[in-house]
């Protein structure tokens, strides 16, 4: 009994201690070829530890002798691992030379099964009994050596300039410690164990072979590098969390709720909030026909296509949907999302996040609507306002007419009547009355804004511009509006500042007219359509009540109106526009239900230039 | 005062219904003065009877801010608004300001004339007024400082006996001063003594060493 008896199966427990845990790990996470490959080395050296204390205990040379050849392979299976193993661990080495390790430890390892000799002694001659410190004494071979031992020192050396070379490589590509931890420790573990080796082979020392003494610090090298990718990633694990934690919390504060849907298997993972918003109980499971039977029915078709033009090719994908909650009530969400994809370009998975913006649809509603009385308010004030100037402009003539009118009948009462005065009052009314003419006159011109600037223009143009302006007052009055251009419509000559306030007036009729239908039956279709060979007509008709015929005849007669508020100029002006267009403009009653206003104007000649560049 | 007629001033910045509206009131047999201008209007100013007619609407001086210059130099002349259209705040600023009337510019004749009737005898009752006012109080100017401690405590209803202590003279002197000042303000009895205080309305201006307290 000594030390040694201690010491040896320790370094053999610490070896298949390091190795089982890396065997553990490795089967659950990579670097996975690594991880086995040191497990492997670290049992072999394990093994090792064992048998060479058994051969420094050996008392008979046939215990030598058998001993030998197994501890030979073992070290042969350690340097095979190990190369194997800075190969995948450090993705980088010199192929050649890791090839040329098992090769040339092959030829030695031949000797130790050849009968008669073995890789080390040719002949072993004795057993000579050492001392060492602590008073422990093992036995060692004596004998005559194998010159072929020398390939089993080439094969280490070989390992040992692979390594070097393979932890150079290493350390340019930036993995620098790495490179000197295991690549240092490995070098220099392994050139002590070889040398130390080679020392008690040729006898010049006497000391127990400390071969499994190398290897461990070997594999406490290797095993440094291989757990701190367990620590790192302990680490991110930790950081992971953190960031779903935070995200939660962005989310939650956000009013966020976040899915995911497995498309493969139709499961969809939801948070609370997530399940709250759309109105499904937190413990039921959920698919895609559950999440459909939730959204409102109007806009379930769009989801449903939204949702599967994402699944063939969209990538991300944005859409706004009413749902309809358990308790009757209607929510608005807004949902966006991502695809993700499979190699073959197949969607499995999407995820995304869903919102509430039902308060933010109701105040534009309501900004909607404020802009359309905003709009019929300017209108108004800009009538009142005319009205306003008009009575001011024309109450001085008309005021002193009637005064003068009334100093005559006075002037008449007495006796003699005083005639001088009563002709100067009458030069004076006839005076007025044509200033009064002079006031209507300025009027006229004012409204009419006579000068006609035309361009050749896209009738779409037109219709676009005017859908522009009119399409949010429509949507917040309940008003189907159609909008309709035939196809390869010709240029028209126009002016279309002029032409705009035309059809806007037309519309805008159109829409008062169809008022007070119920909501499902409020339409307003414009359509243009080539007239002949010569014109463009455009239509505007509503689907409201319809005129009398006398109304028809009426309606472009001036101040002549229906409404209780209007001034009976628009349709007047707009004749005088198309008028001077050289156009036509009527209005007729529909068939069914409604009026019909039309007017027409002439096409361009060809030639003519587009509006844009003056030249 | 002179006995002279009450004139109606007419401002209009429009000369054509200046004329029309002068001719009317001249048929109608008032003696009418026309200017184009606020500012002309005012240049000539005198205190005479009458009223103003003014159109609200003109350059320079508008009808309400003549108005306005008009009852901070004093003059209590009636004012008549004429305007192309009454709106109601310009209306309402113009009564406040005490405008006599407000109409339109094709009001009916019987309107307009009725209006500066009735402007026209608010200018006499006004005038009447402040003619027996200033009368009264030259009466009052009347009064030695003596008699004016003794009036003010007559209307305060008290005795020739306590007069005499308060003012520390002799009960019979009380008694001459109070027939001297029934005498100089012709009263007979010290209710209408009382009255014609109240009417002058310038108790404190005329008798302000009120004795406080004694």
């Amino acid at each position: 009994m000594n030390w040694m008896t201690i010491a040896w199966p320790m370094a053999a427990a610490a070896c298949l201690t390091l190795g089982l845990i890396e065997l553990r790990v490795g089967i659950a996470q990579p670097p996975r070829a690594a991880r086995l490959l040191f497990s492997l080395s670290a049992f072999a050296i394990a093994v090792f530890s064992g048998m060479e204390l058994a051969l420094m205990r050996a008392d008979s040379v046939g215990e030598f002798e058998q001993l030998l050849p197994w501890m030979d392979a073992l070290v042969g299976v350690v340097m095979v691992s190990l190369t194997a193993f800075i190969w995948v661990f450090f993705r980088t080495g010199n192929k050649w030379l890791a090839f040329a390790v098992p090769g040339l430890y092959a030829v030695a390892l031949v000797f130790d099964f050849l009968p008669g000799s073995d890789m080390t002694y040719r002949e072993i001659t004795g057993l000579k009994t050492v001392e060492t410190f602590g008073g422990a004494t093992f036995n060692v071979a004596e004998g005559v050596p194998n010159p072929w031992n020398a390939f089993a020192y080439l094969a280490a050396l070989v390992l040992i300039i692979f390594v070097v070379d393979a932890s150079v490589r290493l350390w340019r590509r930036g993995g620098r410690r790495r490179a000197v931890v295991v690549g240092g420790g490995v070098t220099l573990f392994f050139l002590l164990g070889g040398v130390h080796t080679a020392l008690v082979d040729t006898g010049l020392v006497r000391t127990p072979y400390l071969i499994s003494w190398a290897y461990l610090c070997v594999l406490i090298a290797m095993g440094h590098e291989l757990s701190a990718d367990v620590l790192a990633a302990a680490q991110l694990s930790r950081q992971l969390q953190d960031s779903e934690r935070r995200m939660d919390l962005a989310s939650d504060a956000a009013g966020l709720g976040l899915w995911t849907w497995d498309v493969v298997s139709d499961q969809i993972w939801a948070t609370s909030r997530t399940r709250s918003l759309l109105g499904f109980s937190e413990s039921e499971s959920l698919s895609l026909p559950r999440f459909l039977s939730a959204v409102h029915p109007d806009d379930r078709e769009a989801v449903r296509g939204t949702i599967e033009s994402a699944l063939n090719g969209g990538r991300d994908h944005e859409l706004e949907y009413r749902v309809q909650l358990p308790d009757g009530q209607t929510r608005w969400i807004a949902a966006r999302g991502q695809a993700d994809r499979n190699d073959a370009g197949k969607t499995v998975l999407m995820r995304g996040v869903v919102l509430d913006i039902s308060a933010r649809r109701r105040s534009e509603q309501e900004l909607q609507q404020a802009r359309g009385q905003l709009a019929h308010v300017a209108r108004v004030t800009m009538l009142g306002q005319l009205g306003a100037a008009l009575a001011h402009e024309l109450g001085q003539p008309l005021g002193a007419i009637l005064r003068n009118a009334e100093a005559a009948e006075l002037f008449l009462q007495h006796e003699p009547p005083d005639l001088d005065e009563l002709r100067a009052i009458l030069a004076d009314i006839r005076e007025d009355d044509q200033r009064a003419g002079e006031v209507i006159e300025r009027l006229r011109a004012l409204l009419k804004r006579r000068r006609i600037d035309p361009h050749a223009l896209a009738v779409s143009d037109l219709l676009a511009n005017c859908e522009a302006l009119i399409r949010a007052d429509a949507a917040a009055r309940r008003i189907q509006l159609e909008i309709e251009t035939a196809p390869g419509l010709p240029m028209v000559m126009g002016d279309r500042v002029h032409l705009q306030q035309v059809l806007l007036n037309l519309v805008f009729n159109a829409m008062d007219a169809v008022e007070g239908e119920p909501a499902g039956a409020r339409r307003v279709s414009v359509q243009a359509r080539l007239d002949g060979g010569r014109n463009v007509e455009v239509s505007v008709s509503d689907s409201g009540h319809g005129m009398t015929p006398e109304r028809l005849e009426l309606a472009f007669e001036p101040f002549f109106t229906t409404k209780a508020n209007g001034m009976g100029i628009g349709l007047p002006i707009s004749r005088t526009i198309i008028d001077a267009h050289g156009g036509r403009i009527w209005a007729e009653s529909n068939a069914d239900k409604g009026a019909t206003f039309r007017f027409t104007l002439p096409i361009a000649e060809e030639p003519v230039p587009a509006e844009a560049p003056a030249a | 005062m002179s006995e002279s007629a009450p004139v109606v001033h007419v401002v209009d910045d429009d000369a054509s219904f200046l004329t029309a509206v002068s001719r009317l009131l001249r048929a109608a047999g008032y003696e009418v003065r026309t200017f184009s201008k606020a500012e002309e209007f005012l240049a000539q100013l005198a205190d005479a009877p009458g009223c103003l007619i003014a159109d609200l609407q003109m350059p320079g001086l508008s009808g309400l801010e003549l108005q306005a210059v008009l009852s901070r130099a004093g003059h209590s002349l009636p004012v008549i608004f004429l305007t192309g259209q009454g709106d109601i705040p310009t209306t309402v600023r113009a009564m406040r300001q005490g405008a006599e009337d407000f109409l339109t510019k094709r009001a009916p004749k019987e309107a307009l004339l009725e209006a500066v009737d009735r402007a026209l005898a608010r200018d006499a009752r006004q005038r009447a007024e402040r003619v027996r006012l200033r009368e009264l109080r030259a009466r009052f100017d009347a009064l030695t400082p003596r008699e004016r401690d003794v009036l003010r405590q007559v209307v305060q209803g008290r005795q020739n006996k306590q007069i005499a202590a308060d003012l520390n003279i002799n009960e019979r002197t009380v008694k001459l001063h109070r027939t001297a000042i029934t005498t100089k303000l012709e009263v007979r009895s010290v209710a209408e003594l009382t009255r014609l205080v109240q009417a002058a309305g310038a108790f404190e201006e005329h008798l302000p060493t009120f004795p406080k307290g004694q």
